[in-house]
């Protein structure tokens, strides 16, 4: 653990993306108590720039911008992570059995991964939308469904490498099951990359729902980023502050998703020096 | 005396318009014109569609056309008379010709109109229902004979409605959708001829050397392009990469940039279109007309006007849209007999029986709204703080467009529902569609949809669209208002703004309302 | 070759069978009558929407409808497009063209420029600079690219007045010959540049991984040894190993790169599939949004295909390698 967090130390950029993303859950967390008022509070300040009082500026109904951005990370974050999780839960799984049965089953998977990977996720994810309406479940479904060949590939490739090496051979001949093995042994080393991909599915996701949302294909009920971006396109000349805040913040949740991923991977790379 | 007739109408428009010394029209240039999407025909006989009525109207005529303040001006038609019983029209043509250089004659415009208006175009339908026979034995006359007196009739016989007149030697016989003078080579009369279509980019058309009007049109070349995006459509305009945005194709949040700019003009122009809230009145508490007034009183105006409708247009104060001018009662005013105040509407909900319950709700509704439309969006959201506040607790059910259609219209699945209806260019065409009991028709969209019923208002709507001449017509609709401001089966609340935008130097832009007219534009250099 | 060739291409077919299933299976998420999914709002009198009831099947069982569709899709029928007033195929592959004509040169600008960062960053693994160039291009790829281009065209259209605010050609006084080029070019600048910002990190990372390898290879130590300079090195041995993984990813991303290509047409007015796309929501065109998904599937399975064959073109060696570890296995 500490060899761990030492490598983190020596990537600042890393460390710091990891911060971010953990405080941006932490703030979404709390959003009720962090939040400057209600988002959905209607006032009379409409189109306000950033200001004291609203420290991000408000919107044509007067909501206040940071609140909104605040409440959308509720939105947002779950969506990816969700996504991103379910896609890591398929993959860690189907990519662990491929890797260690081998043979016709390795075969298969390839093939069944190739299904998958070829259908483009926002094509699907806004034909679904527009014929049957929008549902955050069917994005996160979409993307779960197209995205889990990447870790799975990662997680086969760990899965056949770790097996051959040698302290994995001494404990087959202690007599311990091959499931176990798997388990005990492989599982827990092979993760630091397959996480690496679990992190940049998740900035995926944000931007997919973003990208939904610009087409005016998201759930027009629930007050996410992407949903903001959409609406700061009318008054893109006259007030700024609605289009460029919600895209700033987008910008630092997916990078900071992406670096950190990079960095937690790094770090916990067995075969890294300390 | 002919001669001296053809040049009546030109000569009269022309001085009808002001006209400065130094602004004389010059021939030659472009207009490009920024459309949301592609038109999907090359005539306007078969849609709603923008594009349609833009190119349909350019290459094809109507009987009349729109002038300023949608008086009827010549078109196809120069001159015409209508019987003192309202039933017989006779309509004298000009001398215009097809392309191909055949004239055009009172059989094509008896087949164009029963063949393809009548059965193809949502605007026209109602008009020809009411047409008997028409008589053509003379090619230069059109005597149309209705069943019945029908106000709106010569109001129909323009491009825009779905009345453009199309050749019977291109039609007749042929699959008149799948005929490629529909999609390749239209073959009209009017003042552009078709040139090229770039499919989901720009279509082009160019003077129409043999236009019967002479010197007209100005322009070489008409351009519509397709910008889908709409804030890419004002950022080409601002950039002069295009001369002109329609109305519908304008977002209206985009105005207060423009509005100030020099090189952009605008002109609010059309025949009138409303917000407003359709309400299921077979749903209690709604089917209580009491309630119904609640809550028009509890809806703030003037935080809506202002923010919503971002100050453009105006408020309602009754069903009929006030550009409706000869229709419209001032007697009846909302904003007197529902102004805003929050108390009083919490009593009328008391006196109607709902007192709030120990979490301080009456009841639940169901708020449906158009999830594409921003402004319904947004009025939705206002809605809906302004009903909480009285005690009404309002789910928000927001759907894409075609999903919000079915929901409202198939299966009648709302308590509230937010909605924009043009108002059609007379009451007898647009705005009664909301209230009578025949226009109930489940699975049409854009009618009935609150299924009120009423058979006073029926008839008052009939007497109105019978009537023999606007000022009988007039009586009765001043009466249906009276009535409906007190039933509200629907809740009017804005009259839309509807402005279209263009650059300083395409002149004449706005001569005539709604659409321009094409041949009289011209670009300043 | 042709053996593999051939492996891949039947390997591909019940690909290709599965993603037209699904593309049926949409069409069928539609509410209400299915012929609303087929003719749209058109206003079409009973005895037209009779006929398509009747062309289309659609009071047929399911499995019915999803023979005829299939056999439909072999004799390269897609569907009609009733907004468009053409077949659905021939207006997705006269917009494909358009499409990528804007993605082509993206990728390649973004194939060099992320060449060049790889190169740049690796022999510096670790350092500051690393970081940089590295977080630089996770930067262009953390960006919504519909935002960026949003913002570009605000800067330099309206603004500033450099670059053309929307679509392909100027069409005022469209200009001919040698100056229609030009015009082309000026205004593929911004939707260009912003796919390229979006691609240069998924390229940068590869280039950067394939020259790092390179550079701790033995014959690379070798001949540096030997005496070679380091640019030699680099052109001779180094960059065309870059290259391989490169063109790889590049195609692999090909799906991916639609999904950009989409969403910068509609800000950029640019008419292609894109713009295509999101028409046809507005217009509820199905047949049409059906015909992309299955179009964009099936062409990412011909860009793997073609992708594969490049790498075991370009890439000999690995070929004779993999036979050498099967033998001694």
């Amino acid at each position: 653990m500490r060899k761990v967090w030492r490598q983190l130390r020596a990537q600042p950029i890393g460390l710091v993306s990891i911060f971010i993303v953990l405080a941006l859950a932490l703030v979404g967390l709390m959003a009720p108590i962090l939040a400057p008022g209600d988002p959905n509070e209607l006032g009379q300040d409409v189109l306000q720039a950033p200001g004291p009082g609203h420290w991000l500026g408000t919107d044509d109904l007067g909501r206040d911008v940071l609140a909104s951005l605040i409440h959308g990370i509720r939105v947002s974050l779950p969506v990816g992570i969700l996504s991103a999780a379910a896609a890591l839960l398929i993959g860690i799984a189907v990519g662990a059995i491929a890797g260690a049965r081998g043979g016709w089953i390795d075969g298969a998977f390839m093939r069944l991964t190739e299904m998958f990977q070829v259908i483009p996720a926002f094509i699907l994810a806004a034909v679904l939308s527009a014929l049957s309406g929008p549902a955050e479940w069917q994005v996160i479904a979409v993307i779960a469904a197209l995205s889990w060949p990447q870790p799975a590939r990662v997680m086969r490739g760990e899965v056949i490498r770790l097996r051959q090496l040698d302290y994995v051979e001494a404990v087959r001949c202690l007599g311990i099951s091959e499931r176990r093995i798997l388990l005990g042994e492989i599982l827990p080393n092979a993760l630091a990359p397959v996480l690496a991909v679990g992190a940049i599915i998740v900035g995926t996701a944000i931007l997919l729902e973003a990208s939904l949302a610009f087409l005016g294909l998201s759930n027009p009920d629930v007050v996410s980023w992407g949903r903001m971006l959409n609406a700061g396109q009318r008054y893109l000349f006259q007030a700024w502050w609605l289009s460029v805040f919600p895209g700033l913040t987008i910008v630092i949740a997916v990078l900071s998703f992406n670096l950190g991923g990079d960095a937690l991977a790094a770090a916990l790379d067995p075969t890294a020096k300390p | 005396m002919s001669m001296l007739r053809w040049l009546i109408a030109p000569l009269a428009l022309l001085l009808a318009v002001p006209v400065h010394a130094a602004d004389t029209p010059k021939k030659g240039g472009t207009l490009i014109v920024g459309n949301a999407d592609d038109p999907r025909v090359l005539s306007n006989n078969f849609s709603f569609n923008i594009g349609d009525a833009m190119v349909g109207c350019m290459v094809y005529e109507g009987l009349l056309r729109f002038g300023p303040d949608f008086k009827l001006e010549p078109g196809l038609a120069k001159s015409w008379e209508v019987s003192p019983d309202g039933k017989t029209y006779t309509m004298h043509l000009d001398d215009a010709k097809w392309e191909d250089g055949k004239p055009v004659t009172s059989e094509d415009v008896a087949w164009s109109l029963t063949n393809i208006s009548a059965k193809y175009g949502p605007k026209f339908i109602p008009a020809g229902k009411m047409i008997d026979t028409i008589d053509t034995s003379d090619p230069r006359t059109v005597v149309f004979h209705l069943k019945q007196p029908f106000g709106p009739f010569l109001f129909s016989l323009v491009c825009e409605q779905n009345a453009g007149i199309m050749p019977k030697h291109v039609f007749e016989g042929t699959d008149i959708l799948k005929n490629p003078a529909l999609t390749t080579k239209p073959m009209g009369s009017g003042p552009f001829r078709f040139a090229e279509w770039v499919h989901g980019d720009h279509v082009t058309l160019v003077r129409n050397p043999t236009y019967r009007r002479p010197g007209k049109p100005y322009l070489d070349k008409v351009i519509l392009k397709t910008i889908p995006d709409s804030a890419a459509r004002v950022l080409a305009l601002q950039a002069g990469e295009i001369d002109m945005i329609y109305e519908l194709y304008f977002p209206l949040s985009h105005h207060k940039t423009l509005v100030n700019d020099k090189r952009i003009q605008m002109k609010n122009v059309g025949y009138g279109a409303d917000d407003l809230v359709i309400l299921n009145v077979k749903n209690t508490p709604l089917d209580k007309r009491e309630v119904r007034q609640a809550l028009m009183v509890a809806i703030d105006k003037d935080y809506m006007f202002k923010n919503v409708y971002l100050g453009l247009g105006k408020m309602a104060t009754s069903i009929v849209d006030s550009r409706l001018s000869w229709a419209h009662n001032p007697a009846v005013d909302y904003t007197k007999m529902y102004a805003y105040d929050p108390a009083r509407a919490k009593k009328m909900l008391d006196d109607a029986g709902l007192k709030p319950g120990p979490d301080g709700t009456r009841f639940t509704m169901r708020l449906a709204f158009s999830a594409n439309r921003a402004d319904d969006v947004q009025a939705a959201q206002v809605l809906q703080r302004n009903w909480q506040a009285v005690g009404i607790k309002v789910v928000l059910q927001g759907t894409e467009g075609n999903l919000f259609s079915t929901k409202v219209f198939v299966d009648y699945d709302f308590d509230a529902a937010v909605a924009n209806y043009s108002t059609g260019g007379d009451v007898a065409l647009g705005v009664s569609r909301l209230y009578t009991t025949d226009s109930i028709r489940k699975g049409a969209v854009f009618v009935n949809g609150s299924r009120y019923s009423n058979p006073e208002v029926d008839a008052l709507f009939a007497q109105g669209r019978d009537g023999a001449n606007q000022a009988e017509r007039a009586k009765a609709y001043f009466k249906v208002q009276e009535v409906l401001a007190k039933e509200l089966p629907v809740l009017t609340l804005h009259e839309q703004a509807q402005i279209t935008v263009g650059r300083v130097n395409a002149r004449n832009l706005f001569l005539a309302a709604h659409y321009p007219w094409w041949d009289e534009i011209w670009m300043q250099k | 070759m042709l053996r593999f060739l051939l492996t891949r291409l039947l390997w591909a077919v019940p690909i290709v069978l599965v993603i037209a299933v699904l593309s049926f299976m949409l069409l069928h998420l539609v509410r209400g009558d299915p012929v609303t999914a087929l003719i749209g709002d058109f206003p079409a009198p009973p005895e037209y929407v009779a006929r398509i009831r009747a062309e289309f099947g659609l009071d047929e069982p399911i499995m019915t409808q999803l023979w005829r569709y299939l056999v439909n899709l072999a004799q390269g029928n897609l569907g009609f497009s009733f907004a468009n007033r053409m077949p659905v195929l021939d207006l997705i592959l006269s917009r494909a063209r358009i499409t990528l004509l804007l993605m082509v040169p993206a990728l390649v600008a973004a194939s060099v420029l992320g060449v060049i960062m790889g190169l740049a960053a690796a022999p510096r693994a670790g350092s500051a600079t690393d970081a940089t160039i590295t977080g630089l291009s996770l930067l262009g790829h953390s960006v919504p690219i519909f935002w960026l281009a949003q913002l570009l065209v605000m800067a330099f259209a309206v603004q500033l007045q450099w670059m053309p605010a929307s679509g392909m050609i100027t069409l005022r006084d469209t200009p001919t010959g040698w100056q229609a080029v030009a015009d082309f070019l000026w205004h593929l600048v911004m939707p260009m540049t912003c796919i390229t910002i979006y691609y240069v990190a998924v390229v940068a990372r590869v280039a950067r991984a394939a020259v790092l390898e390179m550079l701790n290879r033995d014959f690379v130590l070798t001949a540096m040894a030997k005496g070679l300079t380091h640019r030699r090195v680099l052109w001779r041995h180094i960059l065309p190993n870059a290259l391989i993984p490169v063109v790889t990813v590049v195609g692999y991303s090909f799906g991916s790169s639609l999904t950009g290509a989409i969403l910068t047409e509609t800000v950029f007015a640019w008419p292609g599939l894109g713009s295509l796309f999101v028409s046809s929501i507005a217009m509820r065109d199905y047949p049409v949004l059906q015909g992309i998904f299955l179009f964009s599937a099936t062409a990412v399975v011909v860009a793997n295909i073609l992708t594969d064959m490049v790498y075991w073109l370009v890439d000999p060696r690995l070929h004779r390698r993999r036979v050498r570890v099967v033998a001694n296995a």
